[in-house]
């Protein structure tokens, strides 16, 4: 135990004696995958067209922002080039499914169904369709654990979109939402405003939206604001998730996208890359 | 020949439980979630203390490690602690009457959450002891008679005794 505590020797065992749990996993996730097919079995065909139609709809709505901001990227790399501006950062991403939550309920984490055997390597951000999800933890050869932002040791550096003011949003052992740590009185913050990804500490890459501020409270004989913000993803609720591996690439030549999809962060000097289908 | 096909449906009971252990359930339900694996152990340990025994406690404990990808040992050391702690004090219950053994139960599973909750605790590894963390060993209390009866059925039926 303490072996393991203070050195690594025992990484490479553990990912070889995983291996032999690695199926209770599978197994865990059968009913839930049960419960899905079930769901499709039963339910009518009208609901599933009209999910269809609905699906459709919002593909094309989105396609059509994806045009704007094609044309808003160019202008923004043009942009930053002419300021000299920061260092090009762009993103590959894999999807990965869901294979479970750690059965602890004191414990905020879910479990990929990607391991060291597909590439992946902790510290690596997850995303999900509508935010950050939180980060991978710890790898074994088939599966990885994902700890959640709202986890009570999760921190992730943010700021305020509208203002700028950057800080750290940690997780709170309730675990349903997240608090800002010291926010001095005077800083301009207000309810409904908009947590993104600042990109400091180089582990979750820039722009992502994390949570929206839901109350922020000034309490007698504190140093600084309590703001709890609710986190924007569907945290654990999801069943295929994004994996963000950072290339640390200068863009400025067209690359041409592999298998994974291309995701171009907001801030970095990215010439519009060509938008592939999506995942 | 008999005696490994014997280990090897205990230890397939164990995955069970192990899989018990890990079916996503909604919030409310994951709180009493009863400890299934260290029940298993617990019972297979008064069923048969010929073939399972600290070692074999040790072994289901490095399982629930890597299960839970916590450091290697934390699980295992509560998991012998808990049967050292049945195989020598606790014999007397398989005699009792179903509340006494229950009884015994919460005890020895509440002994195995507070080993692992207290190395986690010391290694920072792991998290904090709430209220709700009481709820399990009775949840597995209150399930302890059903689960005694078929695996000792099933003790028998292998001739495991």
């Amino acid at each position: 135990m303490a072996l393991d505590y203070s050195t690594g020797y025992l990484s490479a065992p553990r990912r070889m004696l995983s291996l032999a749990v690695t199926p209770v996993f599978w197994m865990a996730d059968v009913p839930g995958r049960l419960l899905d097919s079930l769901r499709y079995l039963y339910e009518d065909r009208h609901q599933l067209a009209a999910e269809n139609e609905s699906l459709s709809r919002q593909v094309l709505l989105l396609g059509q922002a994806l045009q704007k901001k094609e044309f808003i990227e160019k202008q923004n790399s043009n942009l930053k080039a002419l300021l000299n501006g920061s260092v090009p950062l762009k993103d590959t991403v894999t999807v990965v499914e869901q294979l479970g939550i750690a059965p602890e309920p004191s414990v905020r984490q879910i479990l990929l169904d990607r391991g060291t055997h597909d590439g992946v390597v902790a510290g690596q951000a997850v995303l999900d369709a509508t935010g950050v999800v939180g980060q991978v933890v710890s790898v074994d050869m088939l599966v990885s654990r994902a700890m959640l932002i709202t986890d009570a040791k999760s921190r992730i550096p943010v700021q305020v979109n509208r203002s700028g003011y950057a800080a750290i949003a940690a997780g709170t052992a309730k675990g349903k939402l997240l608090e800002l740590l010291h926010v001095p009185f005077t800083e301009d913050i207000r309810e409904g405003d908009l947590l993104v990804t600042s990109g400091m500490g180089q582990l979750f890459p820039r722009g992502y939206p994390v949570a929206d501020v839901t109350r922020v409270e000034r309490k007698k004989n504190h140093h600084f604001l309590t703001v709890h913000a609710r986190p924007r993803a569907r945290l654990a609720n999801n069943r295929l998730l994004v994996l963000l591996s950072r290339g640390r690439k200068n863009t400025k030549k067209q690359e041409p996208s592999s298998v994974t999809n291309d995701l171009v962060n907001n801030t970095g000097v990215v010439p519009a890359s060509r938008q592939g289908d999506g995942p | 020949m008999k005696q490994g096909a014997g280990q090897g449906f205990i230890w397939i009971t164990l995955m069970l439980a192990a899989v018990l252990a890990f079916v996503p359930l909604p919030a409310f339900a994951a709180l009493v979630r009863p400890a299934w694996v260290p029940l298993f152990v617990l019972c297979w340990v008064l069923i048969s203390p010929g073939h399972c025994g600290l070692v074999f406690a040790w072994l289901a404990g490095l399982m629930m490690d890597l299960l839970h990808g916590s450091l290697l040992g934390q699980h295992a050391l509560a998991m012998s602690c808990m049967a050292l702690a049945v195989s020598t004090q606790g014999r007397f219950m398989m005699l009792a009457c179903w509340w006494q053994q229950s009884c015994v139960v919460v005890l020895s599973i509440g002994l195995y959450e507070l080993v692992v909750l207290g190395v986690g605790a010391v290694t920072g590894q792991s998290g904090l002891l709430v209220g709700t963390t009481l709820l399990a060993p009775v949840s597995s209390a209150l399930l302890w008679p059903m689960v005694r009866f078929f695996l000792s059925r099933l003790g028998a039926v292998l001739a495991l005794r």
